[in-house]
């Protein structure tokens, strides 16, 4: 749509398309899965748990617990949370020990088994903040890499890592966030989902360009669906060196063009969508300059006169995989769009935390 | 007819102070570009290099060296990367300078063309599955780029 913008109007665009499938595959930390693991006997209200040694928070009843994507093993922390959700998702086996004080309706203070898919109740993914609609650009001016969350940062401006998929970004089409809010169906990791929050750190107020996307990290969603129906090709575990463990996560959202300004909003190219340019090479991170998506997907962006080379961390091939799969359930009848229960609040801002 | 190979020399301690690479380019009318090396006085070294010349002159170079215990090994081979497992986000693009790695335009997959690797091992790190990995004990003991 955003090529058949350059020769029709958003009104031509709004009478002959109705639906966009928009998509991104990328790793986005803040997930994880909530599991119920059925009652053992005797039973036990589990307050320590690990799973392959991973810890997972079971400070929820007795036998739910979380399994934060990021929760590294002490054994060896390049594996985690992540792993363990996508060993589950595959079917495979993983060991769980929980321990407990003992009570007099929970008396069981040990167990030690094993556990998938099909032996445990409900396997859920609850992601609190995935999509974020922009991000910062990473760069490194000090003189040794730097090992980030933006992947591995060379010395003296020797890349520049970026994440989102730019114009096929969900949020970057829908950017007034009209079509989507609570409740909207989505695909997530192979599987039908939904919104279910607005996501943390949600942030209406950054900065917006004259195309009317925010040049900034924005608004974020928090997602939720059925991990036991999951592709595990649209889920993945990965581990950053020296940074953490983190996953990949498939998402794509449909957005009806409802009308002459969605159609415009969804026909955005790269061109139009910025970032700032981040110093990660400095604990304060400063801005340096910015950029659009179309030269970040060149390969080089320009920076003080000094050609950078450039990289994803969000695969696009994936995201166009994710955005056709979308399109051809839509069209066949398999995958219904639905409105938003309710819309996501304005206004809003993140707080950063006070030390005392 | 000149043919470019690259080749993976490994030698002990007594052939480091020996100049091989000298004797391949004067003995053996070799051209010979250095693409990494690691030289350590107390144990197994190597070095990374292309060589060009003719048929006759690559064979009795390799001679040479073998006869002076120096192992030398396509350097293909000492290549992997898990291809079918890669999710093409293109972290290791960023960090490949020799454009073994690359995005193609078009479809946005990651390629991998061998014969451009130089063996720097910085791709090792920045795949976030981790689906490189150099066959090559030198490299994979310890970073030589620190």
């Amino acid at each position: 749509v955003s090529d058949l913008s350059k020769s029709k109007s958003p009104e031509e665009i709004a009478a002959t398309v109705d639906v966009v499938t928009t998509a991104t595959f990328g790793p986005m930390c803040s997930s994880g899965a909530f599991i119920n693991f059925g009652h053992a006997d005797p039973p036990i209200r589990m307050e320590e748990v690990t799973l392959n040694d991973v810890p997972v928070c079971a400070g929820v009843a007795a036998v739910d617990a979380y399994i934060g994507a990021t929760s590294e093993s002490a054994q060896n922390p390049k594996y985690g949370g992540a792993h363990i959700i996508e060993s589950l998702i595959k079917g495979e086996d993983v060991e769980l020990q929980a321990k407990a004080k003992g009570t007099d309706c929970y008396p069981n203070q040990r167990v030690k088994t094993r556990i998938n898919k099909d032996v445990i109740n409900e396997f859920y993914l609850f992601n609190p903040r995935n999509a974020y609609q922009n991000y910062a650009v990473a760069v490194n001016s000090g003189n040794k890499t730097k090992y980030t969350y933006m992947g591995n940062l060379l010395p003296d401006f020797g890349n520049a890592n970026y994440s989102t998929s730019g114009e096929l970004s969900p949020l970057l089409n829908d950017p007034e966030m009209r079509t989507i809010g609570i409740g909207t169906r989505i695909f997530l990791c192979g599987t039908q989902g939904f919104v279910s929050w607005y996501g943390t750190q949600f942030n209406t107020s950054k900065e917006r360009n004259s195309f009317g996307v925010p040049v900034g990290n924005s608004a974020t969603l928090a997602v939720i669906g059925d991990a036991k129906q999951m592709d595990p090709e649209f889920i993945k575990a990965a581990y950053y060196e020296k940074y953490g463990v983190t996953i990949f996560i498939g998402i794509g959202i449909p957005i009806p063009v409802l009308d002459a300004d969605i159609a415009k909003k969804v026909s955005i190219r790269n061109s139009q969508i910025d970032a700032y340019i981040v110093d990660y090479g400095k604990t304060e991170h400063p801005t340096l300059g910015k950029t659009n998506y179309e030269k970040l997907q060149s390969g080089k962006i320009k920076l003080n006169d000094k050609e950078i080379k450039t990289a994803p961390l969000s695969s696009i091939s994936k995201a166009r995989k994710i955005a056709d799969i979308l399109k051809s359930d839509i069209n066949k009848g398999n995958f219904f769009l639905s409105d938003a229960v309710q819309s996501f609040p304005k206004n809003t801002s993140a707080k950063p935390l006070n030390q005392e | 007819m000149k043919i470019t190979k690259k080749y993976i020399f490994t030698f002990s301690q007594k052939m480091a102070n020996k100049p091989i690479t000298y004797q391949l380019i004067k003995d053996h009318n070799l051209m010979v570009n250095i693409l990494n090396a690691e030289i350590t006085a107390h144990k197994r070294s190597y070095l990374l290099v292309e060589i060009c010349g003719s048929e006759e002159s690559l064979l009795s170079g390799i001679r040479f060296l073998e006869e002076n215990s120096v192992r030398c090994e396509p350097f293909k081979k000492q290549l992997l990367f898990d291809e079918n497992n890669c999710i093409s986000c293109g972290s290791c693009t960023g960090v490949c300078y020799s454009k073994a790695l690359i995005q193609d335009k078009s479809d946005r997959n990651i390629k991998f063309k061998a014969e451009m690797c130089t063996a720097c091992g910085l791709c090792l790190k920045a795949c976030p599955l981790q689906l490189l990995s150099l066959n090559f004990n030198s490299i994979n003991q310890h970073d030589y780029r620190k």
